[in-house]
Formats: structure tokens, C-alpha cells, sequence
């Protein structure tokens, strides 16, 4: 029998509150990013002396050494970032922490995002310097809204995709953050009507298309299993984590577009989906829920087709006959609320989610959730996915 | 009047610069492999098929098509208030390779759509730089 003792597990998480962009104005986002990282470590019953590792991703400005100091480790022994904006990191950092406990540089590995946009910029607002950016700003292209919507016109040219394709990603997503009081639309329906009257930001993007832009902080707590048995903590499995990026790429969607024809309206995840499901040992059919990186609605139907639970092209059929909603959907999505509707944590908090289903814990409860894809930013270099299972 | 009212501009760095001085002298060129030939772009110092750092400029065709577009009708950024609804679109050429351009189509939000025929034009946009723009094939005037 394989001895799985060495392989990773969660073993504890935790968030801030969430707010709109400039909301917290009263600590500052190194603060708030504490604050999640001591929440994580009080829901594993861990305290700071216990870590020795720390990873973010996209350029997390809450530099590890510092809260070193801040939180009094004694000694780190694995500090990383995951290269690449756009939040296409956040299952990636988990797999840098996997690297770390399972080869044994490091014994507690705690993955943070600090993210203040009220503090650091609205993204909303091109807060980026893009590495391309004489490609593109000169040209009126600021901000990811723009650069996403030039590969969903095009998704939805390939493949016949309308705005009502679009539009069931962002009522399902909502009616989940309605049952969830700790989402930004908990008390805010969204109808049909509603999302055709807002207005046009991007075309084909409505208003309600697009992410929230928030301030808040989300951390998880990574070690190996044979550790997490000696702890006094809820253990949900990582069955595999990966991140990378195809052929041709380099700053894709946020840079010149130049990804190759056959790539172009998509995730840039169709080789981690692959591996993914092939080091987990499991299908697309075996997902019970799904936590897919939300920034733009376009970007979850290519999702949708790259992780394999339904064909090319096949998207806009499979949310169109309720598969991705919560109540009889054959795959409940972004059961939080989403960067749509909960907070845009830069999909970290659709791993705290995906942590909480696993747990039997989420305000909108698959029932028997046994198995949870996690995407990271979607259409970004590189991009990441993670599979989390109950304790083997 | 250039194509924004603020007249935005690149500022060319070390890998680029070739592009753009390019484009002041109104011609849009691509980097192209001084050893294999390989086209590609946004400008690297490498050729990714055999690794040459030798480059070779190519003359895009003045007429291509839209290989997709965004119509942006909130702004952005402070530059571009007021000039909503403009159209970002990104360009391909007929065989010249793999290359695509992120540009702006002066037409109407009525008449953009994936494929439609395009031409070069130069947007004057600074004392010395212009910008490779598109109208539709057949229109007069920029």
C-alpha cells in the first residue's frame, strides 16, 4: 500500500473581513495580511513558533521576512513567490508549499495574499505597469476588463456563446453569495433584467460581468498528513496542486495577445488540467464542487471546457441547462459568491471555500462534497489549479 | 486630431525600441529571425525557433483583419475620459505568420466584427511618433 503520510494537507484557514476597494482604511494591508496568517494558524490550533514557511503570488507586497519579525518566528526555512500577476498564483502558492512540506524543506507552510486595493491601487482603474504595456495602453487598454474581453468576443465568435451564457455565471454566482453573510452581495440579488440593464463596460462585459474590487487578506496553513495527525486540526487532502503556463504565452491577455491560434480563447490551463487530474488519480466526472477564478464571466465557460467537465465549444450548453448552479447543478460553482460577488481576493478565497466544502462547512453545502477544484487566475502566465479531498 | 484626445504614446525601452522608431517613420515592422526567419512579436532579444539574436525587420501587409475587438465604453483610466466608446480590436495579417497587433479600428460600434477587412493608417500622436491604427478597407480619411 503507498505510504501517503509525506503528501500535503490543509490543515487550517482563515480571511478578514471583506470589504469594497478602500474600505479598510484603519490598519494597514501588512496588517490585515497578519491578521488573516494568525486567523489560519488559530483554525489549525497552531501559533506562529509552529511555521516555517511562507508563499504568496503575484507580487504579494507583505514581504515574508518582515512578518517574520512581525509575528515572531523564530526560523523560516522556505519563503517563495510564484511569478505572474492576475492572481493566476493562488493555487500555485499552494503548490509551492506542497513542494516544501513533502521534500521536507519546511514543516508548516503558511500561503497568504494581502490584497488592499484601496491601499495599492484599484485594478479596475490600471494599477498595473504592465511589462507590455507600450503594446497596449497607448491603444486605450488599461485594465484586465478590456484585455479579457478581447478573448471572450473571440470564445464567443468560435463558438456561438451569447451574453446569456454570460449571464447565468453571474446570477448562479450571486444567488450563492446571497446565502453567504460573509459575501460583498449578500444582501443583493441579481436578476436577469438587473444584469441586462447594467451597464456596458467592455463589450461583451456588463457591469456584473466584472469582479468586485475589494480590500481584505485570506491565508491557509499547509504541512504533511503525518503532522497534521498529531495536530488538533480539521485536515482536508491536497491531491495535487500545479501551475504553469503553455507554449508561446509570456504576458498573454495582459500583454500583445500573441498566444498561439489554438490557445487563444482559453484558460491557459488545459496542460495543468491534465496533469492535475492525472497526479490526483482522478476525472472531471469524480468533482463534486468547483471553485473557478471568477474576474470575468467569459473566462469561466473556457474554464469549464480545459478542466474537462464538458467538451470544446460546450460550455455555453452546459451552464445553459443549470449545471453549474447550486440547488440540482451536476457541478454547484463558486459556492462562495465568488470574485463576482463575495470579494476579490485574488482567488484565494475561492481556496478557503474550497477548504470549507471539503470540511462540510460552506453556507451553500454540496451535499457529500467530496472532492473540490480550485483555479487560480484564469488567462494569466503562469496560471493554477488545485484538487482537495477528504482526509484519505 | 489623433485618435485620443490626449495623444498617448509609448516610451520606448531597450527590447522594443526597434518598433518604434519603426513607427515614427510610418512603417509598421515585426521582428523577424535575422538567421531562420521566424516572425514574432511583442519584441524579444531572442528567436524562440533557433535562439539568433540576429533581427531582421518585416514590413506588415497594409490591409488585415480583425482576428477580435472589445468595445470600451467605460474609461479606464484619466487619459481616455471622454473618448468612450472607442474600439480596441487586435489585428491579423494574411501570411505573416503568427504575428497580431493590439490597435484601435476608427469605425463605428455599429460595424465591427471578427473578420472584417482593415487598413493601415498613422495616427500622429506626439511631435515625433505615430501609431499604426485601422479603419475599415474602403473608407476614406482618418
Amino acid at each position: 500500500m503507498t505510504d501517503n503520510s509525506k503528501l500535503a494537507c490543509i490543515v487550517g484557514v482563515g480571511e478578514t473581513e471583506y470589504t469594497r476597494w478602500g474600505g479598510i482604511q484603519d490598519r494597514s494591508q501588512f496588517q490585515v495580511a497578519g491578521e488573516a496568517i494568525l486567523a489560519a494558524l488559530k483554525d489549525a490550533n497552531l501559533t506562529p513558533a509552529d511555521v516555517d514557511g511562507f508563499v504568496s503570488y503575484s507580487d504579494d507586497a507583505n514581504d515574508a521576512s518582515l512578518m517574520q519579525v512581525a509575528l515572531g518566528i523564530p526560523e523560516l526555512r522556505w519563503t517563495a513567490m510564484l511569478w505572474g500577476g492576475g492572481g493566476g498564483g493562488s493555487c500555485g502558492s499552494i503548490s509551492l508549499a506542497t513542494a516544501a512540506v513533502e521534500s521536507g524543506q519546511a514543516n508548516v507552510v503558511v500561503a497568504y495574499r494581502g490584497l488592499c486595493q484601496g491601499q495599492s491601487g484599484r485594478y479596475g482603474r490600471g494599477a498595473f505597469n504592465f511589462v507590455h504595456r507600450n503594446f497596449i495602453n497607448p491603444f486605450g487598454m488599461f485594465a484586465p476588463v478590456q484585455m479579457l474581453a478581447l478573448q471572450t468576443r473571440r470564445y464567443m465568435h468560435l463558438y456561438g456563446a451569447t451574453s446569456d451564457h454570460l449571464a447565468e455565471i453571474a446570477i448562479s454566482t450571486r444567488a450563492n453569495a446571497n446565502r453567504n453573510p460573509r459575501a460583498f452581495m449578500y444582501e443583493k440579488p441579481l436578476t436577469r433584467e438587473q444584469y441586462y440593464a447594467s451597464r456596458m463596460i467592455s463589450d461583451p462585459f456588463r457591469l456584473f460581468d466584472c469582479c468586485l474590487e475589494s480590500d481584505g487578506a485570506a491565508a491557509a496553513v499547509i504541512t504533511t498528513r503525518a503532522r497534521a495527525r498529531n495536530m488538533d486540526a480539521k485536515r482536508v487532502d491536497i491531491l495535487a496542486a500545479a501551475h504553469g503556463s503553455g507554449p508561446g504565452w509570456g504576458t498573454g491577455p495582459l500583454g500583445s495577445h500573441n498566444m498561439p491560434d489554438a490557445d487563444y480563447a482559453s484558460t491557459n490551463g488545459r496542460r495543468i488540467a491534465r496533469e492535475l487530474y492525472a497526479r490526483a488519480g482522478v476525472t472531471p466526472d469524480d468533482i463534486d464542487v468547483a471553485e473557478i477564478y471568477d474576474h470575468f464571466t467569459g473566462l469561466v465557460l473556457m474554464a469549464l471546457e480545459d478542466y474537462g467537465f464538458c467538451g470544446r465549444g460546450e460550455a455555453s450548453g452546459f451552464v445553459e441547462e443549470g449545471n453549474i448552479r447550486w440547488q440540482g447543478g451536476r457541478l454547484p460553482l463558486n459556492t462562495h459568491g465568488g470574485n463576482l460577488s463575495q470579494a476579490y481576493m485574488h482567488g484565494f478565497n475561492h481556496i478557503v471555500e474550497g477548504v470549507r466544502q471539503i470540511r462540510g462547512e460552506s453556507t451553500s453545502q454540496v451535499q457529500d462534497a467530496k472532492l473540490c477544484l480550485v483555479t487560480g487566475g484564469l488567462g494569466t502566465a503562469p496560471t493554477s489549479a488545485l484538487i482537495l479531498g477528504e482526509p484519505a | 486630431m489623433s485618435f485620443f484626445p490626449n495623444g498617448l504614446h509609448p516610451e520606448p525601452n531597450m527590447v522594443d525600441h526597434g518598433f518604434w522608431e519603426h513607427c515614427r517613420h510610418q512603417r509598421l515592422m515585426f521582428q523577424s529571425c535575422g538567421s531562420c526567419g521566424v516572425l514574432r512579436h511583442p519584441p524579444t532579444p531572442f528567436c524562440a525557433s533557433c535562439h539568433s539574436t540576429e533581427v531582421a525587420w518585416r514590413e506588415a501587409p497594409k490591409v488585415g483583419k480583425v482576428y477580435t475587438y472589445t468595445i470600451a465604453h467605460h474609461a479606464t483610466d484619466s487619459s481616455v475620459d471622454g473618448a468612450t466608446p472607442y474600439i480596441i480590436a487586435l489585428v491579423e495579417f494574411d501570411d505573416f505568420g503568427p504575428v497580431r497587433l493590439v490597435t484601435n479600428i476608427q469605425a463605428s460600434v455599429e460595424e465591427i466584427t471578427i473578420g472584417l477587412p482593415v487598413s493601415l493608417f498613422w495616427d500622429r500622436v506626439a511631435d515625433d511618433m505615430f501609431l499604426p491604427l485601422f479603419k475599415p478597407v474602403g473608407k476614406s480619411g482618418s
